[in-house]
């Protein structure tokens, strides 16, 4: 009892500590990198190479006054922002950050939460992201906020259909909804040359999971929910301080998972990077540390990525990004999983 | 015996509880969150009698697709506050409470009469594999009519929305 609960405790630490402290350095990687993309100088007063911006911005988040506008309806105005993180923090209890491995010869899982379900688990919480948002745009009682949060609802709900075409595809590829299984099999060889991954199996799907994925964390080209030069910021206008601190961090949350889950599926998720073999095979006990540190750089990697769009592409107008959700992507994905079902039935044949 | 603990009395409570309020809340924003917290609610109570996979059907599409959209909708055409949802008239209250009573009694007359179909002890972990081999051969033609169903109700919906053009 206590040992269970000991290694519920630890493995949750964990796995709230990487995401949630990592959030700094993504906003300062985000930093330089938009200023190294628009050729300026970026913030480097603060600390060498200006590392120590992001404590800066946590200590003025905690110190500013905490304003609640007297016109919002306060008790859902204070929940919003805990919700928000709140629900972005769920699906992070069914992701593996590596191989399960033995103490003693009790087989542990890294995954806070195990069940049969693996990625549908990991969808159905990613699922209830909208409704923080939702509800401070509606508790702040501004037209403004209202608006960011309907168009950011409406975009949330639309590319979820997308997305969910390319899991299923997935899902019957891999003929299991074990997020294990699955990673697994991508570190099996196609044609003996390059990696079973999922990007090769399914280009299609990995193109609209990807598109999907900017769609759902509400990032340029695709967030019209904030746009600032029609909505002022959206739904979080009248939130300051530590509360607004709250949903940016619920939207950085939102990409690192759902780039978890991204990597995971298409890109060998803890699959050992290349030249990683021969650490493993001079030290076996360090593989699982080099598996969630694979895992983690990868997810890096699509960090950047963000980054590298956002000052690439100009924001989307909000009919074209519905036309593009639901006249172009779920065509597409409905096309791609009967394209699939049909190659795997005549492959079973 | 299914051991009824704590966690499950105040699962059941907390269902029940926000079922009462989105009948009684007179915003319909809060009466729709309610009901969000409501389908959560029976998400827990399908985790505690030992079923994961309805649990997650459960949050995905009732909580995460239906509740949702009537969110959005209330929130789309900005509703006032309505005075009450209870009727005034004596007429439809003396029906409302005819209904419940008789709705009431059905359900335990159903459930009485069939007690031992009543789940006693945890259910067994169902794996996906043979609940969608049931579903698509056993029951195949049942579930492939409650589709043709639903979309016969879509059509209708888009039929009678439908602006008539005048001939």
């Amino acid at each position: 009892m206590l040992d269970e609960f000991l290694e519920i405790l630890i493995k949750t630490v964990v796995i709230l500590a990487i995401p949630l402290g990592s959030i700094p350095l993504i906003l300062q990687m985000e930093r330089r990198g938009a200023a190294w993309i628009q050729k300026r100088v970026g913030p480097n007063r603060v600390g060498p190479y200006g590392l120590f911006q992001p404590l800066a911005d946590v200590f003025k988040f905690l110190f500013k006054e905490e304003v609640v506008p007297s016109h919002v309806k306060k008790f859902f105005y204070i929940i919003a922002p805990i919700l928000s993180l709140l629900m972005a923090l769920l699906p992070l209890a069914g992701l593996p950050l590596c191989a399960p491995f033995f103490i003693g010869d009790q087989k542990v899982y890294p995954e806070v939460f195990r069940s049969g379900l693996g990625i549908f688990y990991v969808f159905a919480a990613t699922a209830l992201g909208p409704y923080g948002i939702l509800l401070a745009g509606w508790a702040s009682n501004n037209k403004f906020s209202m608006l960011g949060a309907l168009r950011a609802c409406a975009q949330m709900i639309s590319y979820e259909l997308a997305i969910s075409t390319t899991i299923v595809a997935i899902f019957f590829i891999y003929g299991s909804s074990d997020l294990h299984v699955m990673v697994e099999k991508q570190n099996e060889s196609l044609y003996g040359i390059i990696p079973a991954w999922g990007v090769f199996l399914q280009p299609v799907g990995c193109v609209l999971f990807l598109v999907g994925i900017f769609a759902e964390s509400n990032r340029l080209p695709f967030d019209l929910a904030e746009g600032e030069s029609e909505l002022v910021a959206g739904y979080h206008v009248e939130y300051s301080s530590m509360k607004f601190a709250l949903f940016y961090m619920a939207e950085y949350v939102h990409m690192i998972i759902l780039s978890t889950l991204f990597v995971t599926i298409f890109f060998g998720g803890y699959g050992l990077l290349p030249g990683m073999g021969f650490v493993v095979e001079n030290l076996p006990s360090s593989i699982y540390f080099l598996q969630a540190i694979s895992l983690i750089s990868k997810v890096a990697i699509m960090m950047w990525f963000f980054v590298w769009v956002r000052w690439s592409i100009p924001r989307f107008r909000y009919d074209q990004l519905m036309n593009l959700g639901w006249k172009t992507l779920l065509p597409i994905g409905l096309v791609n999983l009967l394209v699939t079902v049909i190659v795997i039935y005549l492959r079973s044949n | 015996m299914l051991d009824t603990n704590l966690t499950d009395v105040s699962l059941c409570l907390f269902a029940a509880v926000f079922a009462v309020v989105v009948v009684f809340n007179k915003n319909p924003v809060v009466a729709a969150f309610s009901l969000l917290l409501m389908f959560i609610g029976f998400g827990g109570i399908y985790f505690r009698l030992g079923s994961v996979f309805l649990t997650t059907i459960q949050i995905l599409v009732y909580a995460g697709a239906i509740a949702i959209l009537f969110v959005f909708v209330l929130m789309l055409m900005n509703l006032e506050e309505t005075k009450t949802f209870i009727p005034t008239k004596n007429f439809s209250l003396f029906a409302g409470i005819v209904a419940i009573l008789a709705m009431f009694g059905i359900l335990t007359i159903i459930i009485f009469n069939n007690t031992d179909y009543l789940a006693t002890d945890k259910l067994p972990e169902v794996s996906m594999n043979t609940l969608f081999t049931k579903l698509f051969e056993t029951y195949l033609v049942p579930f492939e009519l409650s589709t043709l169903l639903l979309l016969g109700a879509t059509v209708a919906v888009v039929f009678i929305s439908k602006k008539r053009i005048p001939q």
